[in-house]
């Protein structure tokens, strides 16, 4: 997309106001009662019921965390379904994966619309727990945004470290209330109990000998998840899928560190002195 | 979902059905162009809050043919206008319009936000004539014929605005939105 049309698509997409809930019924209220005055000196209609009917426009969304639920909440599914026959006790990496305090992982992705898609030199490091979330965005080497959200704070912190600048708000409830993937073990408890998944046997992922099955997510998306047979911590997630415009996605997360203490890890980013707020 | 043609005849038949619909469907979009000209919130409010009850009131004398969305989004202009002629003075606000879509997770409702934030900052930076052709193109969808004639202006000289304004928009966000493709 050329430079001119992405701000075009931008301004169409990105910039977009919803109207607070006080300012949306306290408008309508005066448009209707407006309404309601200028037809009292006419004959009466008659007048349907009102309804609400709130029209949103779609996005586009892969929904990779789904998936990511998905695969692995399988290995909860597995051990419900079967007990566990196989190298890999998948009762003890559903246990181990809602009792690890936090973990850092790496990802990486692609979508076919995307004409500047960078894999396989972009690539996004997570620090995840019930209580902090930090996102790294890396190009060509370097960092470029970063995203800390801190929930016991109930706050936000962005950093654009290109443009050098920074923002620092309180969380919105939409931002709250939004999907915390990993850091929500009984989310993926609930979704791998609706999910079909089979065993893909065993392979060797980087010198570690691991285990991993295959499943299906509600939205046609497949995922694959690899468990070390040793430490019965997934070591690799692999996920495809297509999105309601037809492109075709693929993501994996790799590099995993579990059991990892994210209080001492300081995670929240420091802001340099020279960076102006956003 | 009710096409405009049968919300506006609806409408210039005295259903609040049809106005709630209407105003449902139009809020947003409004909201949004009226901060775009304006780059504040209280005033914006108003604006649309005017807009929508001038609406409700003109049901009698409305026209039904025409777009429904160009014309909210004339009146908008044409209130934000006026608005800047009087320069009213504003109290509190009860709520705040606040940058919103649907973000795929939490990280992504951060990002949007900034996004929204930067772009917001980019366009209240442009000339008010400029910004008046960005906004009423791209976010109000209306043709540059009938901005030309909102503007009363050739349409060469809002294609020129339009073409001035975006190359702005693309020097200020100095490569920004390219990397929102990912």
């Amino acid at each position: 997309m050329g430079p001119i049309r992405s701000v075009e698509e931008a301004i169409r997409s990105r910039f977009n106001v919803t109207a607070g809930p006080a300012l949306h019924d306290r408008v309508l209220a005066r448009a209707l009662r407006e309404q309601k005055q200028s037809q009292e000196t006419e004959s009466a209609f008659n007048r349907p019921a009102i309804r609400r009917m709130i029209m949103k426009n779609s996005m586009v969304k892969l929904g990779i965390a789904a998936v990511i639920f998905a695969v692995l909440g399988i290995g909860i599914v597995e051990f419900l379904g079967t007990g566990g026959t196989s190298g890999v006790v998948w009762a003890e990496v559903a246990q181990k994966v809602g009792a690890s305090p936090g973990v850092i992982f790496r990802t990486r992705d692609t979508g076919s619309r995307n004409p500047n898609d960078d894999w396989p030199n972009g690539y996004t490091i997570y620090w995840r727990s019930a209580a902090v979330s930090r996102m790294d965005k890396y190009r060509g080497g370097q960092i470029y945004r970063t995203i800390y959200l801190n929930y016991d704070a109930n706050t936000t912190i962005g950093v654009l470290h290109h443009a050098k600048r920074y923002s620092k708000e309180a969380m919105s409830d939409q931002t709250a209330r939004a999907d915390k993937g990993w850091s929500d073990p009984q989310g993926l408890l609930n979704l791998a109990l609706s999910l079909e998944h089979h065993a893909l046997g065993q392979k060797t992922i980087d010198g570690v000998p691991c285990e991993g099955i295959e499943a299906t997510g509600p939205d046609g998306g497949t995922g694959r998840l690899w468990v070390a047979v040793k430490t019965g911590y997934p070591v690799l997630v692999e996920i495809e899928g297509v999105d309601k415009g037809g492109i075709r996605h693929t993501g994996t997360m790799d590099q995993f560190r579990w059991n990892v203490d994210l209080s001492a890890e300081g995670v929240e980013p420091e802001i340099p002195a020279s960076y102006e707020p956003l | 979902m009710f096409n405009d043609q049968l919300l506006k005849w609806k409408f210039k038949r005295g259903s609040d059905e049809a106005l709630t619909l209407i105003y449902e469907k139009y809020l947003d979009s409004m909201l949004t162009l009226a901060l775009g000209l304006l780059n504040d919130a209280a005033a914006a409010e108003d604006v649309v809050q005017d807009v929508f009850v001038a609406f409700a009131q003109s049901r009698r004398n409305f026209q039904i043919w025409g777009s429904l969305n160009g014309y909210l989004a004339t009146s908008v202009v044409n209130r934000v206008r006026d608005y800047r002629r009087q320069r009213r003075r504003h109290t509190g606000r009860d709520t705040e319009p606040r940058v919103s879509t649907e973000p795929a997770g939490p990280e992504q409702a951060v990002i949007l936000t900034e996004q929204a934030q930067l772009l917001a900052q980019a366009v209240a930076e442009l000339p008010q004539e400029q910004r008046e052709v960005v906004l009423l193109r791209l976010k109000a969808g209306m043709k540059f014929r009938d901005i030309a004639k909102l503007q009363q202006i050739s349409i060469n000289t809002v294609l020129s605005r339009y073409r001035y304004g975006l190359e702005r928009l693309r020097s200020m966000l100095n490569g920004e939105v390219e990397r929102w493709d990912r």
